[in-house]
């Protein structure tokens, strides 16, 4: 059966992911919404069939309940099988309204959706060591879907425009809203070099810094070295950053599952552990059982012989 | 102001153990905490009561054991417990936990504001808040990373991904709360033994009237296992330390890593 899919995300990047996402379960027709942005209006056409377009004064800025109540009615008007949502924060609190106000199924934290007489969602669960299959048991059924699960699907051609008109009460108002400042996030390295109680000093952090930067990547740390001794804000594993890098370097790091669950998707994994019995070498791809401290070093030069 | 605290039982990830065969959690008799944001959200309603009297009452739903947080929670300092206990919550989806909170709440009575976790530890859906203020019918102000109440309205900054939001609302409002927010008072041992001792409310879901019918259904969950190459290179000897290394860049640059 071909299914009738709503999308939903504020940036063109996620609305792409979310296209690809809805070929997947065999869209027949896809919609995208859009709220209080005409330029990106437009720019959705070119991915969707058709876009529903709703803007107000009162929808300039994000707000949780004003945008959950433009979506429902978009929802009565595209009357979709599946609704996808881009993953974010905002996306989420959206979708969980939605969800609430149409007594739907909603599977958040999916990394994967599919079709099998109805949806089934993949999603992480106990704090991300765990991955669950959750079936959808409401038409339509919500899926909130990670930013980076699909590939970005490429412009399809052109679809119509449909203006949406929605009164939405005065609610929360927004006072503020301010950019953060955001450097190379951990989750956003090409490759991420972690340390792990193996390194004995913050000092050496910086022989890490310089693996990581002639390796092109970022420097994060292990849960016991950002939660206990406060070497870093936060710390690369569960409850903390989850990562998928092309290489990961752990460097002293055990491998306890709870590490291992935010690092999984990984393309390579390299360790480098003393202990021969670690953990983290039945999940690498590469193993250096050694002093950290002696091969971080030569690694650095072998390194840079081919930079 | 009158507060609710919102708080689940959550499985103590960082304890969980999972079966090395199957890869599912073993979840008998696997330890249990408050999750994390929701002492959060209840420090930070003890904070305003300090400063603006009234009445901090929590509320609980679950389907297995709640002593433990219950004492938990009084012992941190809060007024009254209310705890759904019905083993039809066992399985409960994110949409459910939320309606059967809401009742609860309502069954409560008086109110200003509804303080929860943003996620839980265990579950991590981020949905339940929202879903709470929705089956309320009053604004939810997600992610609070702070939040004052003045002149009778909250304010928070909420972290929301790309940017800090600062919003404010009228009350009464349900407000998330990071772990960001302030750092849980950890309680004294005299209030812990008192804690033991005081009652609490028991809710049944036939007391709330609340339909639970899951529209969710888990059909596995358990560790996944990702194929990878263990190719192991032994330097523990350091005159091996150069080939190891040697052979370790080699592999990488052939796979166009370096």
């Amino acid at each position: 059966m071909l299914m009738n899919v709503l999308i939903y995300s504020e940036n063109d990047g996620g609305l792409r992911e979310l296209v690809s996402a809805a070929k997947e379960i065999g869209a027949g027709s896809i919609s995208a919404a859009v709220i209080g942005n005409r330029e990106f209006a437009e720019q959705a056409k070119k991915y969707a069939n058709k876009v529903y377009f709703a803007d107000s004064d009162k929808l300039g800025e994000f707000r949780p309940a004003e945008y959950a109540a433009v979506l429902e009615e978009i929802v009565k008007k595209a009357n979709p099988d599946a609704v996808l949502v881009e993953g974010s924060p905002k996306g989420v609190v959206v979708a969980s309204i939605l969800a609430a106000k149409l007594d739907a199924a909603c599977v958040s934290e999916a990394s994967q959706v599919r079709a099998d007489d109805g949806l089934i969602a993949v999603r992480s669960s106990y704090g991300g060591v765990a991955q669950a299959e959750i079936k959808l048991k409401t038409s339509p059924g919500i899926v909130c879907l990670k930013p980076g699960s699909y590939p970005k699907a490429d412009e399809a051609g052109e679809g119509e425009v449909e203006e949406v008109q929605v009164e939405v009460s005065p609610g929360v108002e927004v006072v503020e809203v301010r950019g953060k400042e955001v450097g190379l996030r951990l989750e956003d390295a090409e490759v991420v070099v972690v340390a792990g109680r193996g390194v004995k000093k913050k000092e050496d952090l910086s022989m890490l810094e310089e693996l990581a930067e002639v390796l092109g990547g970022a420097v994060g740390v292990t849960r016991p070295l950002s939660a206990d001794l406060h070497w870093a804000p936060n710390w690369v594993g569960m409850s903390g950053v989850a990562v998928k890098p092309k290489l990961y370097v752990g460097v002293g790091v055990s491998g306890q599952i709870q590490h291992i669950a935010g690092v999984r998707d990984s393309k390579t994994i390299v360790a480098i552990n003393s202990d021969p019995n670690a953990p983290i070498f039945e999940h690498a791809d590469y193993g250096i059982i050694g002093d950290l401290y002696t091969v971080v070093p030569k690694l650095l030069e072998r390194v840079k012989q081919y930079k | 102001m009158d507060i609710v605290v919102c708080v689940k039982q959550s499985y103590d990830v960082q304890q969980l153990k999972f079966d090395p065969a199957t890869g599912e959690p073993m979840l008998a008799g696997a330890p249990k905490k408050m999750s994390d944001m929701d002492k959060r959200a209840l420090e930070e309603a003890l904070k305003i009561k300090e400063t603006a009297g009234g009445k901090v009452v929590a509320v609980t739903a679950g389907g297995g054991e709640v002593k433990e947080v219950v004492k938990e929670i009084y012992a941190m300092g809060a007024d009254e417990v209310y705890a759904v206990m019905d083993d039809a919550l066992k399985d409960a989806d994110t949409t459910a936990i939320a309606k059967v909170l809401a009742a609860a709440i309502q069954k409560v009575g008086n109110y200003d504001l509804v303080l929860c976790g943003a996620a839980s530890t265990d579950g991590y859906s981020w949905q339940v808040p929202a879903k709470i203020a929705a089956n309320l019918g009053i604004p939810i102000l997600p992610n609070a990373v702070s939040l004052k109440v003045e002149d009778g309205k909250v304010i928070t900054e909420s972290d929301l991904g790309d940017a800090v939001y600062v919003y404010s609302s009228d009350l009464p409002a349900v407000v998330s709360v990071m772990l960001e927010i302030n750092e849980p008072r950890i309680p004294k041992l005299s209030a812990i033994l008192k804690a033991s001792r005081k009652p609490f409310n028991q809710l049944s879901l036939s007391d709330l009237g609340v339909d639970v019918d899951a529209k969710m259904e888990v059909l596995s969950a358990r560790m996944p296992k990702v194929a990878r190459k263990n190719v192991v290179f032994d330097a523990s000897d350091a005159a091996k330390v150069d080939e190891a290394v040697s052979k370790l860049v080699e592999e990488l640059h052939k796979e166009n890593l370096i």
